[in-house]
């Protein structure tokens, strides 16, 4: 009896043990995944402040025609550039490209100059509103998670 | 049956030996990983938050840049007595030949702070003194510039660390890019024009009432390395020729970001109200800074 | 007795998961920093923006108001300043003032849902003054040279609180003052 219990202690106990380290692991694992996605994102949010102060700027620079920034909705994926000459298309040409989210940087690993892929998620849009003289934007990424919401009186 | 009591058995042993290698291998994968991201998240949190610091200062300068107090002139502590000479100084760029890959740019911004005093803000990218290539943006605060024993001493008051790029793109109310905006022009201003005189007035000069946006790039590389192959990099900020065209080659193994704003600068080239006009905008803030 | 020897393995591994656990639980703490100052960040953004709408309101006001703009006599405004301190603008002395308003965000935009909810967290307080002179004092107009024009300060503050419940200890408050002259004059 006396030597079974010796036996049996020793096999469990490293078990035991094993499960205890693996669940440890599994945490780290787990903690440090959530962090790796999580400060991209918070990246690009920072980004995104910024972005959307370009926006609210521009409408407050062009005041007596603010009307004419309501209206851009933008969804990830497709950009063109619509031209034009007066200011407020000009505007929204540059948000049109900056908020593409693209990177300005690109790397080769070995096969050739490449950008950072983008990140195209369906619920995603980049809209502006005007109404009677005050400029919003609703940015929404995530798969429209995120909300950002910005406003200001402009006339 | 005494043998028994003293030692293991030749399966126990083995088992706990194969236990033990895969826990060592486990553990030392483990910390590898952790390792890797705990270099790829703490060196991306230094850039996000150097990055936020610095574009909130640069904003706010540049929403000032420009004001003048109405009672600047006749109390001016620099011994300015008359709008043009005052108006000769409230904003300027050198492009082109600051930083690392001689493509940054420098930023001068002037705005007085209370009827007497004026500050004199200037952004460039500088070298660190121990390193032959990492570079940092420099915010130099110098007070009355212009005044002789009312000058105050330049302070560094905020360095933005490990800044490869820094690019300033001026344009009018038209939404035109303005190629020269200076008082000290540098080269590529002086290839615009900065110096030709119109109408009894430098170019240089006029063109800083003309700035209606202000546009800014920021490229800010990791302290440390982070990544485990090395990497060519090419850095593309703004428009060209106003702007830079960067390769980095050989590659390295820091992790590099861009950010862009965009400004209205509220005291140059004021909007086309037709309402209560003159508008002269400071931002003298509390709290607001990040 | 044997089984205390061989003991230590267990509170080892113990030992261990606490320790892993930690080492994760440290890089989402930085994590979260950086989250936690974006939202900051993104607090200040609409707290300078409701400042600037203040403005905006004190020129409206200004369009619709200049016969009292004309030396009628002012009145001492900081009894009635709920956040908006003159103590805010360094190069302003006096108190008294042409008139002041306050405003949240969701009564000055047309907004619904979530926007609403944010927008009434944010407000603005403005007043409207003579400009000072270069003592600070702005009990009498001052011309821009030149011309006929009198100088106006609309000084204004955006919170990121409602607009009755902010308070400059507690709230981020932004305050900007923007010079201004009436084209009628």
């Amino acid at each position: 009896m006396d030597k079974k219990n010796i036996k049996g202690v020793s096999i469990l106990e490293s078990l035991v043990c094993l499960v205890i380290i693996g669940i440890g692991f599994v945490a780290m694992l787990q903690l440090s995944s959530f962090s790796i996605n999580a400060m991209d994102r918070s990246l690009e949010k920072n980004k995104l402040n910024f972005l959307s102060e370009m926006v609210l700027e521009d409408m407050i620079g062009d005041p007596d025609n603010v009307s004419n920034y309501s209206g851009f909705n933008q969804t990830s994926c497709n950009y063109s550039a619509k031209g034009g000459t007066e200011l407020h298309k000009k505007n929204k040409d540059k948000w049109r490209n900056k908020l593409e989210e693209k990177n300005y940087i690109k790397f080769d690993k070995g096969s050739g100059f490449k950008d950072k892929k983008l990140k195209c998620a369906s619920g995603d849009s980049k809209k502006t509103f005007v109404t009677n003289g005050a400029g919003r934007i609703n940015f929404f990424t995530g798969k429209g998670k995120r909300k950002k919401y910005l406003g200001v009186v402009v006339k | 049956m005494k043998r028994k009591n003293l030692g293991f058995t030749l399966t126990e042993t083995l088992v706990a030996i194969v236990i033990g290698m895969i826990s060592v291998v486990a553990a030392f994968s483990a910390y590898n990983f952790y390792n890797k991201s705990y270099a790829s998240v703490s060196q991306k949190v230094a850039i996000s938050k150097s990055a936020r610091e610095a574009l909130s200062m640069i904003v706010r300068d540049l929403r000032n840049s420009g004001y003048l107090d109405p009672n600047f002139i006749g109390s001016s502590a620099e011994g300015i007595s008359s709008w043009d000479s005052a108006q000769q100084k409230l904003i300027e760029i050198e492009s082109k030949y600051f930083g690392n890959y001689r493509q940054g740019d420098r930023l001068n911004i002037w705005y007085t702070i209370s009827p007497k005093d004026r500050k004199r803000i200037t952004y460039k990218l500088k070298k660190y003194q121990n390193s032959s290539k990492d570079y940092y943006l420099s915010r130099d605060v110098k007070i009355n510039p212009e005044g002789g024993n009312t000058s105050h001493p330049i302070v560094e008051e905020l360095f933005v660390p490990y800044v490869e790029d820094f690019q300033v793109i001026l344009k009018d109310k038209d939404g035109n890019i303005l190629g020269a905006v200076c008082h000290a022009c540098g080269a590529m201003e002086r290839s615009y024009g900065g110096n030709k005189i119109i109408n009894g007035k430098r170019k240089g000069h006029t063109n800083m009432l003309e700035v209606h946006t202000a546009e800014i790039y920021l490229t800010v590389r990791s302290p440390k390395e982070v990544y485990s192959k090395a990497r060519k990099t090419k850095i593309q900020n703004g428009e060209s020729p106003h702007g830079s065209n960067i390769t980095i080659n050989p590659g390295d193994k820091y992790h590099r970001e861009t950010f862009f704003v965009s400004v209205h600068t509220r005291n140059l080239a004021t909007p086309q109200v037709k309402i209560a006009s003159s508008g002269q905008s400071i931002g003298v803030g509390t709290g607001y800074n990040k | 007795m044997k089984n205390t020897e061989k003991g230590f393995a267990l509170p080892l591994a113990l030992l261990l998961l606490v320790v892993m656990t930690l080492m994760g639980a440290v890089l989402v703490s930085i994590t979260v920093g950086d989250i936690r100052a974006n939202n900051e960040k993104d607090y200040s953004q609409q707290a300078f923006y409701a400042a600037e709408s203040g403005i905006v309101h004190g020129k409206k006001w200004m369009k619709t108001n200049t016969n009292t703009l004309t030396g009628s006599p002012q009145k001492n405004l900081d009894g009635d300043l709920k956040f908006c301190k003159t103590s805010f603008f360094p190069n302003l002395i006096g108190t008294n003032g042409f008139t002041l308003g306050r405003k949240s965000l969701n009564e000055v935009m047309s907004v619904s849902g979530d926007e609403q909810t944010r927008l009434s967290n944010f407000s603005f307080e403005y007043f409207i003054a003579y400009s000072p002179n270069q003592s600070g004092n702005n009990s009498s107009a001052k011309k821009k040279p030149g011309t006929n024009k009198t100088y106006y300060t609309i000084y204004s503050c955006g919170c990121d609180g409602p607009k009755n419940s902010c308070r400059s200890q507690n709230n981020k408050i932004v305050a900007l003052e923007a010079v201004v002259t009436l084209s009628t004059q």
